[in-house]
């Protein structure tokens, strides 16, 4: 609020001494405290001063200024740019629609409200418009006005999934389960294991008196609320150039398999700030997944050498020397970490996998033990543990975890298949078969393979 | 930090230059001349209280993780004079020895609601990192003893009478020396004693510690996921003489691990035995049900207040509990970091309802990291109102002057139907308070039958905030004892009040890492009275105890009726 007294009162400001003409918003200003924090966001920003001081009446760049700043975190900075760009050019609906994201991360709802149905005046044709006003009106609780904006995104884009789970949060807050849970069904057909979809259908079925069950996947999703990822704002990607910024967006590349991004992102960051080890890990981390462990080894060393107490530069590095073969080296360094940091699931894991690569196949298993007893309801790591188990024909301990991974991941035909054919080397027919429907009926990548166990059950079957 | 150079000049300008250009579309809001401003509902009153209490984090240059989490505070009577007393559980250097902290500070209520430090020769001025406080009678000598969490080894403090404590943890059985946060006393396995529920948020050390950035490349604190180590909460039941035994992995708890910050104990399935719901950082909230045979399964997901409709687990900080729909059964709130509403949770008896959008809440309180949180009727209309303590946890990528983690905090009024309205001025007091604030606790300090309430404040004074509403409703206050003469924890008021057959358990633990007077202060409206008063006491026994006129407080002891 702050913020746009001093906009507003400048521009008045000059009303007054030049007759209440239409001069260009005053060019923001920053101190150097904000100047002190990431050069490359000073640079960024003194570009986008210096292009709005050379043409004050552009609101292209005030907007771009105003992106600027967003994207690397001074939402209610921009907030100023973005009221100064609509000033100039009352048509500028991405202005306005960036302008309300601003405000509705600030808390300021009513004026996000305000400004997205003004960018819907300008650009009614723009869906993912109608979709944020929406989710603003369900977090003022006014249903009427959520649904009837959720139901214009679809009218324009009837495929996008958001917005029709958004509708059905909004018929399930309505009390009317049935619409809701009929909507989260549509989604599902096009996406089985989309989560959020599932989580809406066991809740709409359970308050339709349906289900007693609320089991859902494993419920949770890094995204936060309001969100918002559509084409205007992927718009902004460009702009984040802060270290912060960049780290998360290479871990995004990464998670995203998208490893040769996230590599030219970091190789970067590394010359720009070449004793920092958080980088130098999240480095490391990005030439492993790259499958150049011999390169990892070489950035990590020195960087545990200056900070022998990180220990995700130590895990980095213990996993690095396991993938360059330096197997040795690595179960010294993870025995040292996990000495560090007994709790951590991943060490776990990654000595149960470097003491089965020295063929200490108990210590292993009782390494990937440790790290389910200590990752909970982890399903990577019990899958890996049920994959041993499997491999191993360890009949009854990989059904026990693959039943613990269909409990976690009910949508998941491929466990149940596993599953099935666990049982079924125990001699569990009846309960194999259970799973082997479930399976089918959820569908598996592998269909020959389901096929063939129901094939071998049927004929188990028989023979008693 | 980022300042907008000259931003305090320019903003004088504004009315003079508007008045003079009216045409210009800007008007003069009219909205004060049209209405009175709204009455406070709280007197910030910790001056003239004597309460000297300031809390310090220990924060110098490096972002060390519970310098941000720290605070707690108890709101408890601890001399058994029949008023309220104060703990403050402190910080202090993070990686100093203990004797270098501050201690711990105890302020007895002087009778009159202002309170006298007491804390030199008490035996309470713990020096440990300090995270937060429970309050319970573990050796059924009528009085409360008090456990402290710590980043380091917890401690049990047993109350000998006269506000002097004996530091009884080895004895006990207790001292867990991981990352405790919030701890409540509740007789888990109902034979009769107080049981131990301590949520642990961590496994984290000082040498450990990571160094993260804020979005503008400056040093901050981390995220509980940067870590990967999130722990179990623990249970210790008491052996029926105060010294404990730890039943954390036969109980089950160890099951489900979890970045454990707030809990509340309420038997929610109502089939007698007490529930837990612990408010996770980033991970799904844990609901553990008592299965009745000294286990307890974790049933978040599974009762539907694991998650959001989305399937979402946000970052839990605070809980409360209370019938806030006045259906009869206890409904639940957890409270999340800014850019995330709260969860509202109605009960609807096997599972739970995620009503969070049509409460009222998620406009307002979602700008905010909320921490300490309590439903209490403040203005005494018979329905729950809530309060929220707040403070960021991240440094914030836009403009602030002083304490950058520092937030308003935030008042809402109940409707009585699971819908609140945000009471203004902001947070209830005249002028804003605004300050990272951690732990709340809730009780009436000055006997009149409204509940004040006090809020620690990182590294800065407490606050003590009176019950200043004006147009309050009539009241009874009860005070509802075992037969030790203990505030009987878990005992479960039963009323009618306008027509409603409503229920209120005995409680301390609320919110965030503090602990409340156990005392209820039922609000009756205009009414004159309550009926059908009764007591289910957690043996399952029923006493009734007939009907209570408004004006004045009651003790209901076990046995008596």
């Amino acid at each position: 609020m702050l913020r746009r007294a001093v906009v507003l009162g400048s521009v008045l400001l000059g009303q007054f001494f030049l007759g209440c003409s239409e001069p260009a918003p005053p060019v923001p200003d920053w101190d150097s405290s904000l100047l002190a924090t990431d050069p490359r966001i000073v640079e960024l920003l003194s570009r986008g001063q210096q292009a709005v001081e050379q043409s004050p009446r552009s609101g292209e760049l005030r907007r771009r200024l105003g992106m600027a700043l967003e994207a690397n975190g001074l939402c209610a900075v921009a907030e100023g740019s973005y009221e100064a760009a609509i000033a100039l050019d009352g048509q500028d609906a991405k202005a306005m629609y960036r302008l309300a994201a601003c405000e509705a991360e600030g808390g300021d709802l009513e004026e996000a409200v305000r400004h997205l149905e003004e960018a819907i005046a300008v650009d009614p044709t723009y869906g993912p418009s109608y979709r944020r006003l929406a989710d603003l009106h369900l977090l003022q609780g006014d249903l009427k006005r959520a649904e009837a904006n959720f139901a214009k995104a679809l009218s324009i884009d009837v495929d996008d999934p958001a917005a029709t789970l958004g509708l059905a949060r909004t018929l399930l807050q309505a009390g009317r389960a049935e619409a809701a849970a009929n909507l989260a069904k549509e989604v599902l057909r096009a996406a089985p294991s989309n989560e959020q979809a599932v989580t809406l259908l066991v809740r709409a079925e359970r308050q339709l008196g349906r289900t007693e069950t609320g089991s859902t996947p494993a419920g949770m999703s890094p995204a936060q609320e309001l969100s918002w990822q559509d084409p205007w704002t992927r718009e902004l990607d460009p702009y984040r150039v802060g270290i912060a910024s960049e780290l998360e967006a290479a871990q995004v590349d990464l998670a995203a398999g998208r490893v040769a991004e996230a590599l030219e992102r970091l190789q970067i960051l590394i010359r720009r700030r070449p004793d920092d080890p958080t980088v130098a890990s999240n480095l490391g981390g990005a030439l492993l997944a790259a499958g150049r462990p011999g390169e990892a080894v070489a950035v990590l060393e020195p960087a545990l050498r200056d900070r022998p107490d990180l220990w995700s530069l130590s895990m980095n590095l213990a996993a690095a020397y396991y993938m360059n073969g330096q197997l040795e080296e690595s179960a010294k360094l993870i025995d040292r970490t996990i000495g560090m940091h007994p709790d951590r699931a991943r060490m776990h894991e990654l000595r149960g996998q470097v003491r089965l690569a020295l063929g200490e196949e108990e210590a292993g298993l009782q390494s990937l033990r440790e790290a389910v007893r200590l990752g909970g309801d982890d399903q990577a790591l019990l899958f890996r543990v049920a994959l041993e188990h499997y491999q191993n024909a360890r009949w009854s301990a990989a059904a026990e975890a693959f039943r613990a991974l269909t409990e976690l991941l009910p949508n998941r035909g491929d466990y149940q298949l596993a599953l099935g054919r666990s049982l079924m080397s125990m001699g569990e027919l009846s309960a194999a078969r259970t799973a082997l429907s479930a399976a089918e009926r959820l569908g598996v990548p592998t269909p020959d393979q389901l096929a063939a166990a129901q094939r071998e059950l049927e004929a188990a079957t028989k023979s008693l | 930090m980022i300042r907008l150079r000259g931003s305090i000049r320019a903003l004088w300008p504004l009315l003079f230059v508007a008045v003079s250009c009216a045409d210009s579309g800007e008007r003069p809001s009219d909205q004060g001349l049209a209405s009175p401003p709204p009455k406070p509902w709280f007197e910030e009153i910790s001056s003239t209280a004597g309460v000297t209490f300031v809390h310090d984090s220990g924060h110098r240059e490096s972002f060390l993780m519970p310098e941000i989490m720290s605070g707690g505070v108890a709101l408890v009577d601890l001399d058994d004079d029949h008023d309220l007393d104060l703990y403050f559980v402190q910080g202090g250097p993070l990686e100093g020895a203990p004797e270098t902290r501050p201690p711990n500070q105890l302020f007895l209520n002087r009778g009159d609601g202002t309170f006298v430090e007491a804390t030199e020769g008490s035996g309470a001025g713990d020096r440990g990192y300090g995270m937060g406080v429970a309050a319970g009678d573990v050796d059924h000598d009528g009085d409360l003893d008090l456990y402290v969490t710590n980043v380091g080894p917890d401690v049990l403090l047993r109350n000998e009478g006269e506000g002097k404590f004996l530091d009884v943890t080895q004895a006990a059985g207790l001292g867990d020396p991981g990352w405790s946060s919030s701890a409540l006393f509740a007789d888990v396995d109902r034979d009769g004693d107080q049981d131990l529920v301590v949520t642990r948020y961590l496994g984290w050390t000082p040498q450990g510690e990571l160094d993260c950035l804020s979005d503008l490349g400056a040093k901050d604190y981390c995220s509980p996921q940067s870590y990967d180590s999130p722990t179990t909460d623990l249970l210790y039941l008491n052996d029926g003489t105060g010294r404990f035994i730890d039943a954390s992995e036969s109980s089950g708890l160890v099951a489900a691990r979890g970045t454990g910050l707030g809990i509340v104990a309420e038997d929610f399935d109502q089939d007698g035995w007490v529930d837990l719901f612990v408010a996770n950082d980033g991970m799904a909230d844990h609901y553990w049900h008592n299965l009745g045979d000294g286990r307890f399964e974790e049933q978040g997901v599974l009762t539907g207040c694991g998650v959001d409709n989305e399937g979402r687990a946000k970052a839990g900080m605070g809980a409360t509990v209370g019938d806030v729909d006045r259906d009869g059964d206890a409904d639940l709130l957890v409270c999340n970091l800014d850019g995330e509403t709260d969860s509202l949770f109605l009960n609807h008896g096997s599972y739970f309802v995620d009503a969070t959008a049509v409460s009222g809440l998620a406009a307002v309180s979602r700008r905010f990291t909320r921490f300490g949180i309590g439903w209490v009727d403040f203005d005494l209309d018979g329905k729950l109102d809530l309060y929220q303590a707040n403070g960021r946890v991240t440094l914030p990528g836009r403009l602030s002057e002083g304490d950058p983690f520092a937030e308003a905090n935030l008042l809402f009024r109940g409707e009585g139907d699971g819908r609140f309205v945000e009471v203004l001025p902001r947070g209830g007091t005249a002028r804003k308070l605004v300050a990272t604030s951690r732990a709340v606790a809730f009780g009436d300090i000055d006997r009149d039958g409204s509940t004040d309430l006090v809020v620690v404040n990182r590294d800065e004074a407490a606050h003590v905030l009176r019950n200043v509403v004006s147009d309050r409703g009539h009241w009874v206050g009860i005070d509802v004892r075992d037969e030790h003469g203990a505030p009987a924890l878990g005992a479960r008021l039963h009323w009618r009040q306008g027509g409603r057959a409503l229920v209120q358990t005995v409680r301390s633990t609320v919110g965030y890492q503090g602990a409340s007077a156990p005392d209820i202060v039922l609000g009756l409206g205009p009414e004159p009275q309550i009926t059908e008063v009764q007591v289910e006491w957690v043996d399952g026994a029923i006493e009734d105890f007939g009907s209570l006129s408004a004006g004045g407080w009651t003790r209901l002891r076990k046995g008596t009726h």
